[in-house]
């Protein structure tokens, strides 16, 4: 397994060559581009824009693990308003037209996010038909799409046996799930989606949890790999069950307050000892 | 087939649907048989399990309660318990002339002395020697059963086994360091020996059993 972290998390006042020397420093051996986050990769990003983003991630020694986005929140594929769901297909296309740059083969998608607005069955069907269509996309692209469980967030899809049944619904080998284990809470066990959904993880988001903050609260529910409630243990030995063997991906929510810097070290060495299971 | 088995099978027939099973596949004989104690709730999950993996290779196959008299290519017991000496002999019989059986123990939430007479069986029946089984600590680290044979899978453990002793048998799969399944020659067949339950993962969906199975079920039709 590989290790990577997103360019979401380098510190303010950084820019993006310094925040990869410190991500290659960290021994991390890739890096998340998260569209939309930060100022070097926007929609209005060009492609020669990209392609020099590209050139310097290499420059630094590193690999791209994966292509997200920070826009579905706002603009996803089940939004009742067509402008909506359209401006989300067209953010989708870019993360596969720059995973392509980036010689990467996977993108995260957070798809459906149910409100007092937005029933689940209504969110349910227009994110299946919209993942058929844009599975067509990424076959052509062959890049692959990770559909994000943000269970307490999204509200939808909060078990693995139903993510996987959605899936199926899908039916499209090139739609899976970016599996995200510290999203779980307290409604299951990270190691027991690994078992369910495996041979479709496409990515691995990598953050701890403190279940008895409940789900999103005031406080965070999210912290640093070991210092939460996720079983560890588990969450490897399920990984070598399913053979994954790909990127892992650090995600962390809680920041550093201080020597921000510190935290991308810190969290390469823990990943370290997750791959190896010397837990 | 005893006039207590033909009567049997024509009155429980009906029920088979409602049980989750069905009798057979089409109306021929197969030559592949699932054996199942229908009283038993696991063993009807674990059949299904096997039922499913069975599907998947495309294989023919009929479900039965008694092992079947005539030829058969592969007979699969899920979750057995001690099985009638007239059983017991077909198997041997079945065995002797090429065929293949995997044997999954029934031993799991069974009684001791349930226990005690299963591994008395398993020791006249196929010189399978077992120990007794060991107890682990509750909310110890979750682990699986690793086969090593005839792919390298890992699968959840389910209930209590009996570790199992090879005497030159080989062994397919470990739990703790401990031998839960062997495949063992016997006459110009084959047992299979499943001392840690695999028919209930199948039913549960799980992707590597089912890799697992089919590859069992694949060199079945090769001995």
């Amino acid at each position: 397994m590989k290790k990577s972290i997103g360019d979401n998390i380098i510190p303010k006042g950084m820019s993006f060559e310094q925040g990869l020397q410190l991500v290659k420093r960290a021994g991390y051996d890739g890096i998340e581009m998260w569209l939309g986050a930060q100022p070097w990769f926007q929609m209005k990003t060009s492609d020669a824009e990209a392609r020099d983003l590209y050139r310097k991630i290499q420059d630094a020694g590193l690999l791209v693990s994966n292509v997200s986005n920070s826009l579905d929140w706002d603009e996803n594929i089940c939004a009742r308003d067509p402008r909506v769901q359209q401006a989300a297909f067209r953010h989708i296309e870019r993360q596969l037209e720059t995973a392509r740059m980036f010689e990467t083969d996977a993108i995260l998608v957070v798809a459906g996010v149910v409100t007092e607005q937005d029933p689940y069955n209504e969110v349910y069907g227009r994110c299946r038909d919209a993942l058929q269509m844009l599975g067509g996309k990424a076959a052509g692209a062959r890049v692959k799409i990770g559909i994000e469980n943000c269970n307490s967030e999204q509200r939808f899809l909060l078990s693995p046996r139903e993510f996987s049944k959605f899936l199926d619904e899908v039916n499209s080998p090139w739609v899976g799930i970016h599996l995200d284990v510290g999203n779980i809470h307290d409604d299951g066990f990270a190691e027991q989606w690994i078992e369910i959904n495996g041979p479709r993880i496409t990515r691995i988001h990598l953050k701890d949890v403190l279940k008895h903050r409940g789900r999103c609260g005031n406080q965070s529910v999210y912290t640093n790999l070991f210092l939460g409630d996720n079983d560890w243990v588990a969450i490897h030995n399920a990984l070598q069950k399913v053979k994954y063997d790909g990127w892992l991906i650090a995600e962390m929510e809680s920041r550093y307050r201080y020597a921000a810097d510190q935290q991308f070290f810190d969290t390469a060495v823990a990943m370290d000892r997750v791959i190896s299971g010397r837990l | 087939m005893t006039r207590r088995q033909i009567l049997f099978a024509a009155a429980s027939s009906p029920l088979l649907p409602y049980l989750g099973l069905a009798a057979s596949e089409d109306g021929r004989q197969a030559a592949r048989w699932i054996v199942v104690d229908r009283r038993n709730s696991l063993a009807l999950e674990s059949a299904r399990g096997f039922q499913a993996a069975l599907r998947r290779t495309g294989e023919r196959f009929e479900i039965s309660e008694s092992v079947p008299a005539c030829r058969a290519e592969l007979i699969v017991l899920p979750f057995a318990t001690t099985l009638l000496r007239q059983q017991i002999w077909r198997l041997r019989t079945q065995l002797a002339s090429g065929c293949s059986v995997i044997f999954e123990s029934g031993t799991s939430f069974a009684s001791h002395d349930e226990k005690l007479r299963q591994r008395v069986m398993w020791r006249q029946a196929f010189d399978i020697h077992a120990d007794l089984s060991p107890s682990w600590p509750v909310g110890c680290a979750l682990e699986y059963v690793r086969y090593h044979w005839p792919t390298d899978t890992q699968i959840r453990h389910f209930g209590e086994f009996f570790p199992v002793h090879l005497f030159g048998a080989e062994e397919i799969a470990i739990y703790r360091g401990r031998t839960v399944a062997i495949r063992q020659q016997i006459g110009r067949g084959e047992l299979l020996f499943l001392a840690s339950p695999l028919g209930p993962i199948l039913a549960a969906e799980d992707h590597q059993a089912a890799e697992l199975a089919a590859g069992m079920i694949q060199h079945s039709m090769s001995v």
